[in-house]
């Protein structure tokens, strides 16, 4: 599709879900870009493990965003601003990252038949040009910023309550 | 602490690795006192399942006493417990039907491309088996960590041995979900594929499910006398076309039920099993369903097909044709095996069902790579590895 049109293009997943995010990081919190990394993933850690009755609340606030969109892969280097707060879980963000910058919707409901919720990020898309490159690469499910698996996480964070993780400690990276 | 790792095809290692800890609040760490090899260990040692990488902790067959407990864990540290392969949240809409082994949330792999693609859905997470089931480490180490503890690990009374109850993690219920999905009613006659531990699970639990007779269909004698304790009649396929026998064994109808406990390497039972070895071979992700096919074949009109066997790829030679025109039934998938511990521990406990009749043999976990190799080389006499770390 060539346009210089700015299209809406959504993106869900499935059954009980909530918001996650692309893996962007927040400047503003967790501990400093300057401390080793494991202190930065046991912060992490410590606050995706909040209690979960809180969590959908919690999206329309900023620092719960990032708490979402940095579970698990290192980030990509996004900021994400919540800029209002809608009726019933829809939350307005613009994501920025160096001149970049992208705006999107969240929206939580109920899914149909009584399977939980169904989540759905929304971003007002650019097709064309270097955003519209990075844009695509967030929708790529094997992509390194990858807004399918930061959804999957956020479903992860409201149903079970916690993030699956392989890991065997906070620190470590991979199962072994 | 010491951990069987997987280094690629036919090399598994006793490596020195960090012990775990807890991570997530659900979590447990459990310290093993029993762990086994499971014959689908063996498609891992045999390199035949994709996404494994080197270092991987294998194991998904342990139990062993709680070391410590995440806040919101309902063990408590000292509790002895066996754990479920299966790693299932207990809150999704799949865990809430009982579906444990389709949890939606327990598989944290960062990319399920492959899985969406094949299956069209991605799978729950598994301890110890590749990294398309999240990349978990196993138990066949000293210690694991246990997500979701407050779902999946079910408590042992101290009266009954490791020996008795460690199978809860997989085989039996396995073996036990085989035969409900065969749908067993009186007068049946059940045919199993493969005398391996699940199919000799299998061959038990049909039998206290009420099959009048069963047929156990394998080629190891040993193993097929361990199925005759069970009452089932053996066929060694080496030495009678098993076809022919079933048919004289139930007056020319077939049996009402079969099992395929065979699974993705079934060799040697049919046509077209070389054809399998060669696509295995070459890569192509098929799946070698010789036992299946003539599980099929054997089946009587409109009767059930029960497929507990492991299959990760495509069939080829798949009798789809005689599926349809005889109106055969097919019940398959990983074990929910949370939905069957409390019943068969139960049964265990009054005795219904015995477990420690198939273990053959019990190593110190240093000597895991031996009873890997033996498992696969000697696969008559090594019907059960447990390893004690
Ligand atoms: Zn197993
Ligand atoms: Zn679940």
């Amino acid at each position: 599709m060539k346009t210089s049109k700015v299209l809406r293009s959504a993106l869900a997943i499935g059954a009980v879900a909530v918001a996650g995010g692309v893996a962007w990081r927040n400047r503003d919190s967790l501990a400093s870009k300057n401390s080793p990394a494991s202190e930065r993933e046991a912060a992490s850690y410590a606050l995706i493990n909040a209690p979960v009755e809180t969590v959908v609340a919690r999206l329309s606030k900023q620092a719960e965003w990032t708490r979402l969109l940095n579970a698990g892969a290192g980030g990509s280097g996004w900021t994400a601003i919540v800029t209002q707060e809608g009726a019933k879980g829809t939350i307005r963000i613009i994501a920025s990252r160096d001149d970049d910058e992208v705006a999107g919707e969240l929206r939580c409901e109920p899914a149909p038949g009584e399977r939980g919720t169904k989540v759905r990020l929304a971003l007002d898309e650019p097709t064309e040009g270097k955003l519209g490159e990075k844009l695509a690469l967030m929708k790529d499910p094997a992509g390194p910023a990858n807004l399918r698996l930061a959804l999957r996480r956020a479903k992860m964070l409201i149903e079970s309550g916690e993030i699956a993780t392989a890991r065997r400690t906070p620190q470590m990276d991979t199962a072994a | 602490m010491k951990a069987l790792t997987w280094h690629g095809k036919h090399d598994v290692r006793v490596d020195t690795v960090d012990d775990p800890t807890i991570v997530n609040p659900r979590d447990a760490i459990i310290r093993i006192t029993a762990t086994a090899i499971c014959g689908s260990d063996l498609h891992l040692y045999n390199g035949v399942i994709p996404t494994m990488q080197p270092g991987d902790i294998l194991g998904h067959e342990f139990m062993g006493v709680v070391e410590d407990v995440g806040v919101e864990s309902t063990l408590a540290k000292g509790d002895r417990v066996v754990v479920p392969f299966t790693i299932s949240c207990g809150k999704c809409f799949f865990c809430e039907k009982q579906q444990f082994a389709a949890c939606d949330n327990s598989n944290p792999a960062e990319t399920h491309g492959p899985s969406e693609m094949m299956f069209g859905h991605h799978a729950g997470g598994l301890f110890g088996y590749s990294h398309m089931t999240g990349g978990y480490a196993g138990g066949q180490a000293e210690y694991v960590r246990v997500p979701f503890s407050d779902v999946g690990p079910i408590k042992v009374p101290d009266h009954l041995t490791d020996e008795q109850v460690l199978f809860l993690s997989d085989i039996l219920p396995t073996g036990w979900m085989a035969a409900l999905n065969a749908d067993i009613e009186p007068g049946d006659t059940v045919a199993v594929w493969g005398c391996g531990p699940v199919g000799l699970f299998a061959i038990q639990s049909a039998k206290v499910l009420g099959a009048e007779q069963i047929v156990a269909i394998d080629h190891h004698p040993h193993r097929l006398e361990l199925a005759t304790q069970f009452g089932a009649i053996p066929l060694n396929y080496e030495q009678v076309d098993v076809l022919d026998e079933l048919r004289a064994i139930t007056a020319g109808i077939g049996p009402d039920a079969v099992i395929d406990a065979v699974g993705m390497e079934s060799h040697g039972f049919a046509n077209f099993a070389l054809f399998d070895k060669v696509k295995q071979r070459v890569g192509i992700g098929a799946d070698a369903p010789a036992a299946l096919r003539q599980a099929i074949t054997a089946c009587r009109k409109g009767g059930r097909i029960s497929m507990p066997g492991v299959y990760g790829g495509y069939a080829d030679k798949f009798p789809l044709g005689a599926l349809m025109e005889k109106g055969l039934q097919l019940k398959t998938g990983q074990t929910n095996v949370q939905a069957y511990t409390a019943d068969l521990l139960k049964r265990i406990e009054n005795g219904e069902v015995d477990t420690t009749f198939l273990i053959s043999h019990r190593l110190p976990l240093s000597e895991a790579p031996d009873g890997y190799r033996n498992f696969r080389d000697n696969q008559n006499e090594w019907t059960k590895v447990v390893l004690k770390p």
